[in-house]
């Protein structure tokens, strides 16, 4: 499967900001607003200014960098600085995600971001930060009082990017969804996930997921033993490579029976496995392993 | 106007295609069409056709007439050879039209030199630019032609285009068809050709599954072996217009227009760039784009339809592969297909697709050019349902 656009964001329905010109579908406080273009006459920090010139800042809670034509090789660097920018105008604004951008625009690899530690400072009463693509990183030592939801979904996670969030401060966070692609250099955002495991500056988090991952055997060995998994309430392990050898060290490790629900779905385990996963963990009812036509080795859901 | 009409169709015998019309002219009261087989036109074989009119339909999918277009590819599941076939094509499509001039009463609803166009995208694409119909952005044509990755590369460079869409001249069905994605030294081919390499070098064969080739050797060995078999005037490549995309599938339309209208459409839904019903990919929600794109984008594109068919005015029938854009407000025509109303189950007006034919036949349709009685007007409508 490949990366979808958003329907919804922040609670409330996406529309596109129109082009010059064109009608608003409605006013301010009723859209997560998108900002895109495609092949157009304006740029996207063009639309963006038009954008703010034209509708009530105070009133947008949520906003989507969607399409800066991504595929020509500019990161999302432009794009960020005019959001940080724009701060004193957009007063209200809790959900913010970068590079709402699906496969025929952009592959998810070929999204590239990179230092996004200004959108947070920026924005104190951000409440959900979300980014798709690869290279996207923060600071180390970041705190943000307000955030509750942290999502990225990349291909090629960099360690920095989990270095960044378990080194931080973020006392309200409590939701955080890591996607690791199948790139090289998310092997190394693998092994980081030990020091988010042991982070003090993430008490409020009840959500973590880890998911679409060539390596998930080696985070559910993390998650085994590791101490911020007492404090979870839901793990999401899906969309990558789970085998046998992820699911006994789950099985065998620290207790798991606080959980309320992991999600396992596209895995790659035998049958027997299923049945100890399902009567031991709260996995709901597992479909079977995935399996690739030509027999090669396990493989992530998305992976463009 | 006879009151029975008898059409001839030029097909192969037993294919669906056949059985399918068959069943609506029997259904519309007419007389079993007869049917003159591709394999005796390739071969030569003596022909006369009755009068009314000569419908031709798809040589596909039968090994024994692949095997008499085929030259010195004629494996089915080779690639290359596209040329080759196409000039026995495009040679036994004269020999049609001669046979038809040469029968006292008989007439074409499918024109020769039209079809020849469908199937060749060097000559389709600028056509249809020409009639103001929204094509994507070519980069190759006959100042530069594109036979190698070399120039391909070259070509994506000088037209900024990081992402295209490589096309054999003279393909179908997604055959040979390669979707580049470059980005800086990165680059990914996403086609269903399967590169073999053997004693004999490198061979390209078509297979049903999408396969991705990241390695830029593997992927310059691919084009420039598409690029040889295209002959001088290259490959046909254009940039990559980001389509529709819906619950993760980029989605697109085929669109059937009979005698000028917009009849039957399908939506195609994909994960993977090339749509192509074959390959795995299911029909989409016809009424889901609609909703998506709205009522005046909806409109727009098939009259955009409608005047693809129109620059092929001898032809009764042709299906328009029909894109809307990521944004949901463009819209371009990917190819317009000779015989695209392979379209089973799809009804219009309670007619499917060959019905749809022998309707507008029985209603007088005659090609544009031609004197006879004019089409009926009882449903011109600019979009379907």
């Amino acid at each position: 499967m490949t990366a979808n656009h958003f329907q919804a964001f922040g609670g409330l329905p996406v529309e596109d900001v129109p082009g010059a010109g064109e009608p608003w579908p409605g006013t301010a406080e009723l859209y997560a607003w998108r900002v895109r273009v495609l092949h157009d006459d304006e740029t996207w920090s063009e639309r963006f200014a038009r954008f703010l010139d034209e509708v009530d800042g105070g009133a947008v809670r949520a906003l989507l960098v969607g399409d800066w034509n991504a595929e020509y090789g500019d990161d999302s660097r432009e794009a960020v600085a005019a959001i940080a920018a724009a701060a004193d105008r957009l007063p209200n604004l809790a959900a913010l995600f970068v590079g709402d951008i699906a496969y025929e625009e952009c592959e998810l690899s070929m999204i590239e971001h990179d230092d996004l530690t200004a959108l947070p400072t920026a924005y104190p009463r951000l409440e959900e930060l979300g980014v798709r693509g690869s290279w996207a990183w923060f600071a180390p030592y970041l705190r943000h009082t307000g955030l509750r939801t942290l999502t990225v979904e990349g291909c090629g996670l960099l360690d920095e990017m989990v270095r960044g969030i378990a080194a931080g401060d973020f006392p309200a966070l409590t939701r955080v969804e890591l996607w690791f692609g199948d790139h090289e250099h998310a092997v190394d955002a693998v092994t980081e996930v030990t020091e988010l495991l042991r982070s003090h500056g993430l008490p409020a988090l009840t959500h973590l997921g880890l998911r679409n991952c060539d390596r998930t055997d080696a985070l559910a060995a993390a998650l085994a033993v590791e101490p911020l998994t007492a404090q979870l309430r839901t793990i999401d392990l899906s969309m990558g490579t789970l085998s046998d050898a992820g699911a006994e060290a789950l099985l065998s490790g620290q207790p798991l029976g606080h959980l309320e629900s992991l999600d396992l779905t596209h895995h790659f385990l035998s049958t027997t496995m299923i049945k100890r996963v399902e009567a031991a963990l709260p996995v709901g009812k597992l479909a079977k392993a995935e399996v690739d036509p030509k027999f090669e080795a396990r493989f992530i859901e998305v992976r463009e | 106007m006879p009151e029975r009409l008898l059409v001839t169709v030029v097909g192969n015998p037993g294919h669906r295609r056949i059985t399918g019309f068959a069943a609506a002219a029997a259904a519309a009261g007419l007389p079993a069409p007869r049917l003159v087989a591709w394999r005796d036109v390739l071969s030569g074989a003596p022909l006369a056709f009755p009068p009314g009119p000569v419908r031709i339909d798809s040589p596909g999918e039968d090994p024994a007439v692949h095997a008499l277009l085929g030259g010195t590819h004629a494996d089915p599941h080779r690639v290359e050879g596209g040329s080759t076939r196409h000039a026995a094509f495009v040679a036994a499509l004269g020999r049609i039209e001669a046979v038809a001039a040469a029968s006292p009463g008989a007439w074409l609803a499918n024109d020769p030199a039209d079809i020849a166009v469908m199937f060749d995208k060097r000559r389709a694409h600028p056509l249809l630019e020409s009639h103001d119909v929204p094509v994507p952005r070519a980069l190759s044509g006959p100042a530069a032609p594109v036979r190698s990755y070399a120039e391909l590369r070259q070509r994506m460079a000088d037209a900024r285009a990081p992402r295209v869409f490589v096309k054999p001249p003279h393909g179908s069905s997604a055959s040979g068809v390669v979707a580049l994605e470059t980005h800086g030294t990165r680059v990914q081919a996403t086609t269903s050709v399967e590169l073999t390499r053997g004693a004999d070098g490198v061979a390209l064969f078509n297979s049903l599954r999408i396969r991705k080739y990241r390695d830029e050797t593997e992927v310059a060995a691919l084009v420039d072996a598409l690029g040889a078999d295209a002959g001088p005037g290259g490959l046909h490549v254009e940039a990559w217009l980001p389509k529709l995309t819906l619950d993760g599938h980029a989605t697109d339309l085929r669109v059937l227009v009979v005698a000028g209208r917009a009849t039957h459409v399908v939506a195609r839904s994909s994960r993977s760039p090339m749509t192509n019903l074959h390959l795995g990919n299911a029909r989409g929600d016809v009424p889901a784009v609609r909703a998506a794109v709205g009522e005046d984008a909806w409109a727009r594109a098939m009259a955009t339809c409608v005047r693809a068919a129109g620059c092929f005015p001898r032809t009764l029938h042709v299906g328009v592969d029909l894109l809307f854009a990521v944004d949901r407000r463009r819209h371009a025509v990917g190819e317009v297909n000779a015989f695209g109303d392979l379209l089973p189950g799809v009804l219009h007006r309670g007619r499917d697709t060959w019905g749809e034919q022998v309707h507008a036949l029985v209603g007088g349709w005659r090609p544009y050019g031609s004197t006879g009685p004019a089409a009926r007007d009882e449903d011109r409508v600019p979009c379907p349902t």
